[in-house]
């Protein structure tokens, strides 16, 4: 699987512009200081590092991993000026040697993994990276937001760098057969009026229920605690907490 | 818990008459011959018996089991074998060609782990390679649909029983509840009345697929249930079948 390649990763921020993840870090600073405390913290699928660099800045001891090189060289320079760590890894196979007070996993990444048993796999990786009594933190597509609105959403966006211009249109459609949402994206780079790049990427990622994760998360020896939803548009990402028991 | 209490109990087969059991017996006989030889069968929540009466009429050694006394007292008119215990601690020491689970039993269990208890008393009723049909509601038809009510009226002879229901939907507790208010009209007085609430959990088909897993069966399909009944209990659920592993 090639998501978030390079054209996908020099565009990446720009593409996710508005998301406040000033807002997300309080969510999960929320959860911290309640649940916690928690002072290192491990971002596993960490992309460029937005979550990291603002949760760094606060103070938190961080490290990132990400399997693209490309998402893990922005990250690495995003979070230069801290004391943090980007490793290049499969967050299945990563090995740290050495656990966390909490370990997150942001932007549906859980989602993606669509099937149970790479769910489980996934959410073995994040208790494996947290103390006893440490904290999972991830969001996930509410299945009860996406389908009370289920109708096919498209879009088109513009991004400009430099002489450089993306074209991004965008369509999702529900298929509940198979639990998911199917997100296709088609992107065109353009300079002087000549396209220079194009590429189409399918994100297909499954939408959950909140006893569903819980059963999920207690066969990983973890134990859901809550959730609530995440301040994004369309309102169907959800955070969802858990500790290691 | 006794939800099919009184008024109910004793109207529960003259409200249900529309109710195509032919139908889905139909149904469930196609997956038994599919499944390769089928003989014996219990039916775990086998209410007033009438899915078994017609399958015994097939030739088939039956078997059903109701924790409901008013149940097994009306099932015992139709079948001669009804054992009256709870399913989830049920020891018959012996073991089926199939379980079959009819509206909505799992449903009506309220946690994650009861349901698990009663697959694991299926599993141990049922050979290996024996085949499981239960029948869920869906949660893909209840989030995208809503909450619905709805009324009917009900004339057996100078009785009519009104019946009307309203429906609201519990996206944390995965909970579709369903309230039903009932009048006896008899010789044009109304005579008596009564009220309860059901409420029945939905699931999604991958958080199917996991439980059963789970439970030690493996999903081959669903469909939705024949017959087609109205309501939205009987509209949104599907017939799922599994082999025990």
């Amino acid at each position: 699987m090639t998501l978030f390649g390079s054209l996908h990763a020099h565009y990446y921020d720009q593409f996710h512009q508005t998301k406040d993840y000033r807002a997300e870090v309080e969510q999960l600073r929320t959860v911290f200081h309640r649940e916690g405390p928690v002072h290192t913290l491990l971002d596993l699928g960490c992309g460029t590092g937005r979550h990291l660099e603002v949760l760094a800045a606060a103070g938190y001891s961080v490290v990132g991993v990400d399997r693209s090189s490309a998402m893990a060289a922005r990250a690495r320079a995003r979070l230069s000026a801290y004391p943090a760590e980007v490793v290049e890894a499969d967050l299945f196979s990563v090995s740290l040697g050495r656990t966390f007070d909490a370990a997150i996993m942001m932007f549906s990444l859980i989602g993606y993994q669509v099937t149970n048993t790479r769910v489980r796999s996934t959410l073995d990786a994040l208790g494996r990276h947290v103390r006893r009594g440490g904290l999972v933190l991830f969001d996930v597509m509410s299945a009860a937001a996406v389908l009370a609105d289920p109708g096919p959403q498209s879009g088109v966006g513009t991004f400009a760098d430099g002489d450089r211009q993306m074209l991004v249109a965008h369509s999702t459609v529900v298929n509940p057969a198979e639990q998911v949402i199917e997100l296709t994206l088609r992107m065109w780079e353009t300079v002087d009026g000549k396209v220079t790049d194009q590429v189409d990427e399918k994100h297909v990622i499954r939408y959950f229920q909140p006893l569903e994760l819980a059963l999920l998360l207690k066969t990983a020896g973890l134990e859901y605690l809550g959730s609530t939803p995440l301040p994004a548009r369309p309102p169907w990402a959800r955070l969802v907490w858990a500790r290691r028991t | 818990m006794e939800i099919f209490g009184g008024l109910h109990a004793r109207w529960y087969d003259r409200w249900h008459a529309n109710k195509d059991y032919r139908s889905e017996v139909d149904q469930l006989v196609a997956l038994f011959e599919a499944n390769g030889p089928t003989a014996s069968i219990l039916d775990l929540g086998c209410g007033t018996a009438r899915h078994l009466e017609l399958l015994t009429a097939l030739g088939y050694d039956v078997v059903g089991v109701d924790r409901s006394p008013g149940m097994v007292a009306l099932a015992r008119e139709r079948i001669p074998v009804v054992v009256e215990a709870d399913l989830l601690d049920l020891r018959l020491d012996r073991t089926f060609d199939a379980v079959i689970m009819m509206f909505s039993v799992l449903g009506y269990l309220d946690s994650t782990d009861s349901l698990l208890t009663a697959l694991n008393s299926a599993h141990r009723h049922l050979r290996p390679g024996g085949l499981l049909v239960l029948d869920i509601l869906d949660g893909n038809a209840v989030l995208t649909h809503g909450p619905r009510g709805g009324f009917t009226a009900t004339t057996d002879g100078e009785q009519t029983l009104l019946r009307a229901t309203t429906g609201r939907v519990h996206t944390d507790e995965q909970i579709y509840e369903m309230g039903v208010r009932l009048w006896l009209i008899d010789d044009g007085r109304l005579v008596d009345e009564d009220s309860e609430t059901h409420s029945l959990r939905f699931f999604l088909p991958r958080e199917l697929d996991l439980i059963l897993e789970l439970a030690g069966f493996e999903l081959a399909g669903s469909a939705p249930v024949a017959g087609g009944q109205p309501g939205p209990a009987r509209e949104w659920s599907r017939l799922v079948w599994a082999h025990r592993t």
